[in-house]
């Protein structure tokens, strides 16, 4: 199995990729600990796995809903008043080009 | 059964009164255990009138104005929730999740929102922007989480019943080192309609109590199919039933797993406590039976793997645009790292950045997809020991609460304590834990598992511990 090597570079494309801005500190910090926590985490190598990927438990599929007219949300002001910054109708935000 | 004197109280005496008490036991007491994040008192004062008139005709719900207290990842329309986090601090939910919904409907009284382990992220209850819930049993120790005030809010008997949530153990650790009863139901029996999700295969509400009774009671009340969450199933919703007409023989009918992989490591003096209280079932007629169970060892960085990635995957909604704190920036991208950046803690960091690395391209065979399929395999333990056996019994939580200050921040060794709570959410399965005993004023849980959607198996399994450990 290819180790995984932890580095400034794989931590900061992964503070990009994640929007998650870090400070130098944190960089250091949690580079130290994801070596030492997915060293830990190895120890999966020793399970003699099938193909078979396990993503829910449930045997539901295909769950539909009725077709016809749902019920609409009437509870707008409720959102709308957890909005930051709004124009009129809609959320202001930061300009993205 | 307590909780049933409880509501045959309540039937007869001022429902006001009872919740008045309730508050003034807060108001002196929570200053200090810190359970509450916010209180809905007046709501509460609206509610209490209502269901007495009901009471005094005879119309009153299933709950029938017992108090209830919710985890804070809960919605409960027009309240405060915040997930015990900066980033929510100031969002007010719009709406009821279904499971609200369904305790209103049902006269339960909900008194306010409980502390918790920040976006659920922690398993004992310190990690909370609104600072560390106590335990109410010693208030030098953790109370456990990350519902840790669920837990310790009915320890406190500031309510009594509560709602927490359980994605590794979240229900089950508090509930244990608080010294109360708590279930993680089966996964798709309770639905997660506005439950802020934390990692969507793994995670479900569940309920708290001081009794087996009380657990039941809420189970009935929260289970069955809900349209807006299509993981869900039906449910006969039939529990009380299954405590209320449980007898003493039902024992000898029970047929109970024990694997010495979740008494490996532990605490000798927890060990020492589970096995008296095996032994005292055995004498009662139930039969006990050794199985193996070698995977619990890869139990933590399965879980953890899989909960890193739903994780990651689950807080991108949190940008600070249309709820929560808000920092802006240059650009969109600048905005939203920076509001992160300033609105969450460590250990929500530390889980992000892990699941976006496990995730990514390059690393995704590596560890995602490798503990994805892992996952069958305990699973598939799970399956070939209930085929046998009706329920399979060890303790909740290897270890006893530590104290506040002496509380482990090492990741590795702070995840490895979620070592005998998490297989049961990564195989889907429910399990419960209740207080069987004490080491110097530190109660210690026991904890039971059942196979999936085998709820009413579970509840006679835990009502035969309460009377083997002297419960009425």
């Amino acid at each position: 199995m290819v180790e995984t090597i932890i580095d400034d570079k794989i931590i900061e494309r992964v503070s990009d990729i994640a929007r998650l801005k870090l400070s130098e500190t944190e960089k250091e910090k949690f580079e130290e600990e994801f070596e030492r926590i997915l060293k830990e985490f190895s120890i999966i190598d020793e399970i003699k796995v099938g193909e078979n990927e396990l993503y829910y438990v449930v045997g539901n599929v295909n769950v539909l809903r009725k077709d016809s007219e749902s019920k609409p949300f009437n509870n707008i002001k409720g959102i709308r008043d957890n909005f930051n910054r709004m124009e009129d109708e809609y959320i202001v935000v930061p300009k993205n080009l | 059964m307590f909780t049933k004197d409880l509501i045959e109280n309540l039937s007869c005496g001022s429902l006001e009164e009872q919740l008045h008490k309730k508050i003034e036991t807060i108001q002196k007491k929570d200053e200090e255990i810190n359970s509450f994040i916010t209180l809905c008192i007046e709501d509460a004062e609206k509610s209490s009138k209502i269901i007495q008139k009901k009471i005094n005709d005879g119309s009153q719900g299933k709950l029938s104005g017992l108090i209830i207290s919710i985890k804070d990842n809960i919605a409960v329309s027009n309240t405060r929730m915040t997930c015990g986090s900066k980033a929510l601090e100031n969002y007010i939910a719009p709406y009821d999740a279904t499971i609200i919904n369904s305790i209103k409907k049902e006269d339960g009284i909900i008194i306010g929102k409980c502390n918790m382990d920040e976006f659920a992220c922690g398993s004992d209850g310190t990690s909370s922007y609104f600072g560390p819930t106590k335990n109410p049993r010693n208030i030098e120790y953790v109370s456990g989480g990350s519902s840790s005030g669920s837990a310790a809010s009915v320890a406190a008997d500031f309510a009594d019943l509560s709602i927490g949530s359980d994605t590794g153990g979240s229900i089950r650790c508090p509930a244990s080192f608080c010294g109360v009863y708590g279930m993680k139901p089966s996964y798709g029996l309770v639905s997660r309609y506005g439950v802020s999700d934390m990692a969507m295969s793994m995670e479900g509400p569940g309920p708290l109590a001081k009794d087996t009774y009380g657990i039941a009671l809420l189970l009935d009340v929260i289970a069955g199919k809900d349209p807006r969450d299509t993981m869900t199933v039906d449910s006969n919703n039939s529990y009380l039933s299954v405590v209320e007409n449980y007898k003493y023989e039902d024992i000898q009918n029970m047929k109970i797993a024990y694997a010495k992989e979740f008494f490996e490591g532990i605490d000798e003096k927890i060990k020492n406590i589970v096995l008296d209280k095996i032994g005292i079932l055995e004498s009662q007629g139930a039969k006990i039976e050794p199985v193996s169970l070698p995977s619990v060892k890869y139990v933590v960085p399965i879980y953890y793997l899989i909960a890193f990635s739903e994780f990651s995957s689950a807080m991108s909604k949190f940008d600070g645009f249309k709820y929560g704190y808000y920092i802006t920036g240059q650009d969109i991208v600048e905005a939203v790292s920076n509001t992160r950046e300033s609105s969450m803690g460590t250990e929500v960091k530390r889980r992000i950045l892990l699941g976006t690395f496990i995730t990514m391209e390059e690393f995704r065979d590596r560890w995602y997809t490798k503990a994805l399929k892992a996952r069958s395999a305990i699973k598939e333990d799970f399956e070939r020991i209930f085929k046998t056996h009706d329920l399979l019994i060890g303790p909740t939580m290897p270890m006893l609460p530590p104290k506040i200050g002496e509380r482990i921040t090492d990741p590795p060794a702070m995840y490895s304590s979620d070592i005998l709570t998490a297989s049961a959410n990564l195989a889907g399965i429910c399990a419960s834990s209740q207080p069987v005993g004490e080491i110097k004023g530190l109660p210690v849980g026991l904890q039971l598992h059942a196979n999936s959607l085998c709820e009413s198996k579970l509840l006679k399994g835990m009502r035969a511990v309460e009377i083997a450990c002297g419960g009425m």
